[in-house]
């Protein structure tokens, strides 16, 4: 696993220049460019606000900003896993042409959904002014935050790479699984106002549980973290070296696979 | 040290058949936990190879298509791993195969240039130092600038052919190169492949072109569906496979 690692750090090059190309190849040729990893967040939480504020005539005051500090992480991991799933098999003789570690590929995907993430958080601050956030000094827990995302996404695009190259369908099964889970996460909604007393145990065992909760305390409400983002944590890590196990073992078959 | 030189051992290559060269992943989960069964469905696509290579000496490989020539060359440059026996590379390995694969159609060819040369493994300062030649032996004048979903088909392979002989490692590995673009061309490539062929690295050749394995080769294997025919001189293997 260490030597995994070591493996894919040799070759941080490769991740690099990928990185760039993809970046790249996102924003050049767009009239608006860089521009759209702010918009993409926006018009979403625009798209959310017709239906919960306008149509259900629900959601407090600071609806918007909460949304959008969940929705932002929402997205570096949906972009981070939809692009995994494809990153091996959709590069199929390229792999046949050349030795290189495959775990830069879905990695790859990780960073690039993450410089969008730091991208949006430009959008975040004049969202957290208008809607008058309590910006406190819980403000720094962020990049504790960020790391646990981090693992869960590298270690779930990880498997979602290995699957990938084995179950074609997986592509078309993830887009449903995680419309789901968005909704099972508390987006569009507070943990403490829609889930009964009883059953929050459980349900913070979701790791975007934890995340978007913790999310919104330290942007928005100016408190410390949420308490399950400790279980997120141990899930987090667990599904990482979890990964990199599996991914190890099936990665010197890719080559025949794809 | 044993620097660029080859050693395999009863080399075998399988696939599983089920799918036709698909493996699944029951099969890798099963492998994962140690049981490796010789099934019905298993195709090798190579088995029982056996041969050295001493620095400096040139590897013909000649067969029909499907023989397991390409599955040969991909085995020594680290992309299967064998089922069955051994292989030792020592020093780096190049691949001279083309290698438009990887090519991002968005970016432009200088970008691309840099792209694949990481990927074959260059650092970004010796592909700096490359950069001339790769672009002088492309001949693709202000195009290099373009994005490369712009080009025809043979720029395309010009630019991929142009990377592919530029990057050169300590062991180098020639699945034989089709006409890349015109006449004029495919001269150049042919000299080129000659000059590398002078230049006294160990080199692995797999070829339709027997003038070129007659003259080069310090040694040739005939491969048959998987399996070494004959192995030797090339003045010896060659009238062989030819004649059979």
């Amino acid at each position: 696993m260490i030597r995994q690692l070591k493996a894919i750090w040799e070759r941080r090059d490769i991740v690099k220049y990928l990185v760039t190309s993809e970046l790249k190849t996102l924003y050049r040729n767009r009239a608006l460019g860089y521009l759209w990893s702010l918009l993409d967040p926006l018009i979403m939480m625009g798209v959310y606000i017709l239906l919960v504020v306008v149509i259900f005539q629900h959601g407090g005051p600071q609806f918007p900003v909460l949304l959008f500090s969940a929705l932002l992480a929402w997205q570096w991991f949906t972009y981070s896993l939809s692009g995994s799933v494809t990153s091996i098999s959709g590069k199929a003789k390229f792999i046949q042409t050349v030795y290189f570690p495959k775990g830069v590929l879905p990695l790859e995907k990780v960073i690039v959904g993450l410089i969008r993430y730091l991208l949006g958080l430009i959008a975040l601050i004049p969202l957290l002014l208008i809607f008058e956030a309590n910006i406190t000094l819980n403000i720094l827990w962020l990049p504790v935050l960020l790391l646990v995302q981090f693992l869960f996404t590298v270690g779930c695009s990880f498997f979602c790479a290995a699957f990938g190259v084995y179950f074609r369908d997986l592509q078309n099964i993830l887009r449903f699984l995680l419309r789901a889970w968005f909704f099972l996460s508390p987006a569009l909604y507070l943990t403490a106002e829609r889930i009964p007393q009883q059953f929050q145990g459980i349900y913070m065992l979701n790791p975007f549980a934890a995340l978007f909760t913790s999310y919104k305390n330290i942007l928005v409400f100016g408190v410390p973290p949420s308490k399950y983002i400790l279980v997120a944590s141990a899930i987090a890590i667990a599904i990482f070296l979890g990964s990199l196990v599996f991914f190890n073992r099936t990665e010197q078959d890719f080559a025949k696979a794809v | 040290m044993k620097m660029n030189t080859i050693e395999a051992e009863n080399l075998g290559i399988s696939f599983k058949a089920s799918r036709r060269g698909k493996a699944n992943l029951q099969d890798v989960v099963a492998g994962m936990f140690g049981n490796k069964q010789d099934k019905a469905g298993t195709f090798w696509a190579l088995r029982g190879i056996s041969f050295k290579l001493e620095k400096g000496e040139i590897l013909g490989i000649v067969g029909r298509n499907g023989s397991g020539k390409s599955t040969l060359l991909r085995t020594i440059g680290g992309i299967y791993s064998p089922d069955e026996g051994r292989i030792e590379v020592h020093g780096k390995v190049s691949t001279l195969f083309s290698t438009t694969a990887g090519f991002q159609p968005e970016l432009s060819g200088i970008e691309n240039i840099y792209l694949n040369g990481i990927l074959l493994g260059l650092s970004s300062k010796e592909v700096d130092e490359l950069l001339d030649s790769i672009v002088d032996f492309a001949e693709l004048g202000n195009f290099i600038n373009m994005p490369v979903r712009t080009y025809s088909s043979g720029m395309y392979a010009r630019l991929g052919f142009s990377i592919a002989v530029n990057v050169k490692g300590d062991i180098l590995l020639i699945d034989e190169i089709l006409g890349a673009g015109d006449a004029k061309f495919n001269q150049k490539t042919r000299q080129k492949m000659e000059e590398l062929l002078r230049e006294g690295r160990t080199i692995v050749l797999a070829s339709h072109n027997m003038d070129v394995l007659s003259k080069f080769a310090d040694r040739v294997i005939w491969l048959d569906q998987g399996k070494a025919v004959a192995q030797g001189r090339p003045e010896e293997v060659i009238p062989q496979y030819l004649g059979s």
